[in-house]
Order: structure tokens, then C-alpha cells, then sequence
């Protein structure tokens, strides 16, 4: 009995093998599958709504599907590209490291992956990495930053997800320039994981210990949005916020006169490049450009804000 | 019974390695800034103090020399045909980048600027437009990238994320807010001349033209205004 269980499980583990090594002789299908972090995130949302559109736009079909910032799960996702036998995987990832195996993976199977917004740490396994150039966003960021706060003064930051490049980037961008400036002081230093809750709740308490601060400078609009809603709860509406990403909720936020500034990564272009060059790449063979990209970021302020929607600068 | 509790095992084992994700350590704590801030991602593994360093003399003054514009003569072309003197002169790396422009040139300096921790040299230069005012970086804070971004042998594509390019381009800043600007002294006055080589990024809409310097040096000779 035991001996007919174990050659049942091994003759299982063998055509499945086999199964899999045929699949990567099989055609390609028409499916393009497009993963990235949860759309309560108004940036993530735009960014799978525009990869969409403009696959279904080139005659594809897709699959859109949410990580959840979970690496397992984007794991899952990946598994269930390479069992559809996808044409190409867009990918926004959940971790600079955590994402390399899927990426590997996927190629080994002959699937293309082509990332945005966040890059991985290693090349030759994505076809493409098209990311918002972050380092030059947050010089823009800071720079602004240091301008509203007449160069001094005590200010709070605000720091993203550990596992995501642009967390570190950003902030490193941040205090390159804040650094430099001997009149301001930082007085408290947190993540908040890119969330408007977290950010709301851990500003408050930075709040009860320091009533006296002049600016908050946060690594995404999602968490300027909590603290600012934080400071605006507290009575102190008129500290300086500064934020990253250039969502509405923000535009509105700095029309109102609250958040004084954001930087505005184009992510809906990001996610068209993303989706044209997997699509040359799935018909030559080749994107004809270089693995990693980076697209520029622009600084929204009271006077342009108005023009910006959903990503874009009209 | 033996072979199949000990083959199970095995299976099992396999199983939970296999819906394991490995996260290398960053290792991140160890690398702070002067403040002890320190960040995600960044290492040692990349030296970026270094790299300037060996750069600078062979590389980035060689570079500049050979490849600088006249600027009064660029200025001149950009008013007339922008478009074309960008892509025929400017360079870029990414295909949606604003363009960059190696220049030199010798002109009076109209004002020293050190209200701000930038602090600008503001050049004399009548026949430009009131809007585009043109300056030089002094520091101590130098902003931007642009030199790093004129040098084009420098890609994104050879490194491994985006903290070593920042990294090279905080390097070359501070190579200059230390050895280019700090040659710029309370005896450097209005009217004074100025003779330059350096780089300025022309962003979409602005007419302003600020230059990072790669070398800068005061000139009792003939400007070229």
C-alpha cells in the first residue's frame, strides 16, 4: 500500500515536470497579465487601469490581479501567468529583492516581465524597468521643501515601505538636499508603509511629543494625505506638507490650500511604455532600448496643480 | 511504511523551501548619513566616493573641454530654434528627459548671490531676456544632476538600482561644492569676469539657465560680452 503511494506521488511529480517542460514549446496566448499593488491606492489603480487600456487597445487580452504588497501572493500571480501561458507579465512589485525568484522564473518558462514604478535589485532577467526617476523627483521635492520652509525650522518625515526602493530613494533624495541646511532640524523620523491610516496615527503621536514642528515632508501623497489630516484634526493646519506621487486626492488638497506641494511621477505614461514595449518585444523580439529607464518627475505646486489629472499633467 | 514516512517527509520538507521567499538582509543600519539616518537599500558594495574620484581628471574635465558650447553662441541658437538646437546640441539619456548642454564662456559677473545656502553667481548678460536669468552654482549647496546627467558614458543601466546613481550624482556635487566652487571668495565682486566650464539642464517651459561648473576661475582678460 505504502510502496503504491509513493510511485503514485512520484509518477504525479514526473508529468507534472514533463507538463510543465512542454508548456514552454506551446504558442503563446494573446493574454498579457498585469499585477501590481492594491488599488486603494489611487497611483496603483491608474497605473492597471492605463496598462489595461492600452493592451486591449493593442489587440490583447488581460488579466489584472493585486500583490497586495505581499511577495507570496505576487508569487501565486506569477505562477498563474506562467500556467496561462501568458504573452508578457506588466509588474509594479512588491519588493526590490522578494520579486527577483518570480521574475526568474517567469523567464525560465518564457514569459517576458516588463516592471514599473519599482525597480528589482538585479538586471537581465526583466525585459524592461521602467521607473519613475525618484532620485531627481525628491531633489525636486526637497528643494521645495526647503524653499517653504524659509531654510530652517523643526520638520517631521515621513517614510515608505522598507521593502521598496523608492522608500529609501526618495528619503536619501530628501536629505540630500534638507541635509545641507544646518537651520533645519529633524525632529522625528517614521514609516508609515505608504498608508493614510498608519501616517495619521503615527503623526498624531509625533504630535503630542512635538507641537512645535514647521513641516512634514512624506515619501508618498497617501501618507501627506494622513498627516495632513492629522495636523488639520490637531489645530495646525499651517504646517508645510510636502508629498510624492500627484494624485488627485493631493491636487485638490493643495488647491484647497492645505498640502503645499507634491512631485508627480508619470505613471499612467510609465504603464503605456510598459505595455508598447511588450508589445514590440512579443513581435521582433526586442524592445530596441535599454533594460532600465527612467521617466522624469515634475513638481506640482498651487500653480499648476490645477492642470494635473489622474497622472497627467494636461 | 519506513520508505513512505521518510519519502513524505522529504516531500514535505521540499514544500515548505518551496513557498519560502529568501529576503536578503539590506543591512541598511549599518550605512547612516552624518545625521544617522540611514537607508533602505544602501550598502557598501558600490563606492561612489571613489568612482568621482577616479572620474574626475580624465574623465569629466576631458569630456567638458573637448565637448563645450560657446554659451552666448548656444543661447543665441536656442531663442532662435529651440527644438532643433536642443536635439542637435543638448543630450539626454532617457528619451523623455529634458536636455543638458556642456557650455563655456567668459562674462561679468552681475551680482553674488548668497542669500541662500545655494548661492548663485548672477552673470551680466544685456541681451538676454528679462525671464532668463543666467547663473552660475556657488554653493555650498549644489542642486540638481546636471553634471552627471552631461556626462553620458554614465548610464542607469550600469548599476544595480537607482541609490548608487543617486550616489554618484551627490558625489560629483559635493566634488564641487569642495574643489570648484570653493575657489569663490568674498574678493569676487560685481563686474569682476568670470570665465567658466560647466553644464545647465533646460527644463520644458523654463527659460532659466543655471550652471553647474566642473571649473571656474576669475579673468582680468576681455569677456564675451
Amino acid at each position: 500500500m505504502g510502496k503504491k503511494l509513493v510511485v503514485f506521488v512520484l509518477v504525479a511529480l514526473l508529468s507534472f515536470t514533463l507538463f510543465a517542460q512542454g508548456q514552454k514549446e506551446a504558442v503563446k496566448s494573446n493574454l498579457i497579465v498585469i499585477i501590481t499593488p492594491s488599488h486603494d491606492n489611487p497611483f496603483f489603480k491608474t497605473e492597471a487601469l492605463v496598462a489595461e487600456e492600452t493592451a486591449k487597445s493593442l489587440g490583447y487580452e488581460t488579466l489584472v490581479l493585486s500583490h497586495d504588497d505581499d511577495a507570496n501572493k505576487q508569487d501565486q500571480h506569477f505562477d498563474t501567468a506562467i500556467a496561462s501561458n501568458a504573452a508578457a507579465i506588466i509588474c509594479d512589485n512588491a519588493g526590490a529583492d522578494a520579486t527577483i525568484g518570480a521574475v526568474r522564473k517567469a523567464k525560465e518558462a518564457g514569459i517576458p516581465t516588463f516592471l514599473i514604478d519599482r525597480e528589482i535589485n538585479e538586471t537581465g532577467i526583466a525585459v524592461s524597468q521602467i521607473v519613475s526617476n525618484n532620485y531627481q523627483g525628491a531633489l525636486l521635492g526637497g528643494e521645495k521643501f526647503v524653499e517653504l520652509m524659509g531654510e530652517s525650522g523643526k520638520y517631521v518625515e515621513l517614510v515608505g515601505k522598507e521593502s521598496d526602493t523608492n522608500a529609501g530613494i526618495r528619503s536619501k533624495g530628501y536629505h540630500e538636499i534638507i541635509d545641507q541646511y544646518p537651520g533645519l532640524r529633524m525632529v522625528a523620523r517614521q514609516s508609515a508603509n505608504w498608508s493614510q491610516t498608519e501616517a495619521f496615527e503615527k503623526m498624531e503621536s509625533i504630535l503630542q511629543a512635538n507641537p512645535d514642528i514647521k513641516g512634514v515632508i512624506s515619501g508618498n501623497d497617501t501618507m501627506a494625505m494622513g498627516a495632513m489630516a492629522a495636523l488639520n484634526a490637531a489645530g495646525m493646519g499651517e504646517v508645510i506638507v510636502v508629498g510624492f506621487d500627484g494624485s488627485n486626492d493631493v491636487r485638490d488638497s493643495i488647491l484647497a490650500g492645505d498640502i503645499k506641494a507634491t512631485v508627480l511621477q508619470t505613471a499612467a505614461t510609465n504603464a503605456i511604455m510598459a505595455v508598447e514595449q511588450a508589445d514590440k518585444y512579443i513581435k521582433t523580439g526586442s524592445t530596441g532600448l535599454p533594460e532600465k529607464q527612467l521617466t522624469d518627475c515634475i513638481l506640482i505646486d498651487e500653480s499648476n496643480a490645477a492642470r494635473l489629472d489622474n497622472f497627467m499633467l494636461k | 511504511m519506513k520508505l513512505l514516512r521518510n519519502t513524505c517527509l522529504i516531500l514535505i520538507i521540499s514544500a515548505l523551501f518551496m513557498s519560502c521567499t529568501f529576503v536578503k538582509h539590506d543591512g541598511s543600519s549599518k550605512n547612516k548619513n552624518n545625521d544617522g539616518v540611514s537607508f533602505y537599500f544602501e550598502d557598501e558594495s558600490f563606492d561612489a566616493v571613489e568612482y568621482v574620484h577616479d572620474i574626475w581628471d580624465d574623465r569629466v574635465l576631458t569630456i567638458f573641454e573637448e565637448e563645450a558650447y560657446d554659451l552666448k553662441e548656444l543661447l543665441s541658437l536656442l531663442r532662435t530654434d529651440t527644438e532643433t538646437t536642443k536635439k542637435k546640441y543638448g543630450i539626454r539619456k532617457e528619451e523623455l528627459s529634458p536636455y543638458t548642454f556642456i557650455v563655456s564662456g567668459t562674462f561679468p559677473i552681475y551680482e553674488v548671490n548668497r542669500d541662500s545656502s545655494a548661492g548663485l553667481l548672477v552673470l551680466d548678460l544685456p541681451d538676454l531676456s528679462q525671464e532668463s536669468n543666467c547663473t552660475i552654482q556657488i554653493g555650498p549647496v549644489i542642486k540638481k544632476s546636471m553634471v552627471r546627467d552631461a556626462l553620458e558614458f554614465i548610464k542607469f543601466d550600469d548599476f544595480n538600482n537607482q541609490i548608487e546613481f543617486a550616489n554618484i550624482s551627490r558625489e560629483i556635487n559635493f566634488y564641487i561644492r569642495d574643489n570648484v566652487v570653493s575657489v569663490v571668495n568674498e574678493s569676487w565682486e560685481p563686474g569682476m569676469n568670470v570665465s567658466f566650464l560647466g553644464a545647465f539642464t533646460l527644463y520644458d517651459g523654463s527659460e532659466e539657465i543655471m550652471i553647474t561648473p566642473v571649473w571656474l576661475e576669475l579673468n582680468n582678460g576681455e569677456s564675451d560680452e
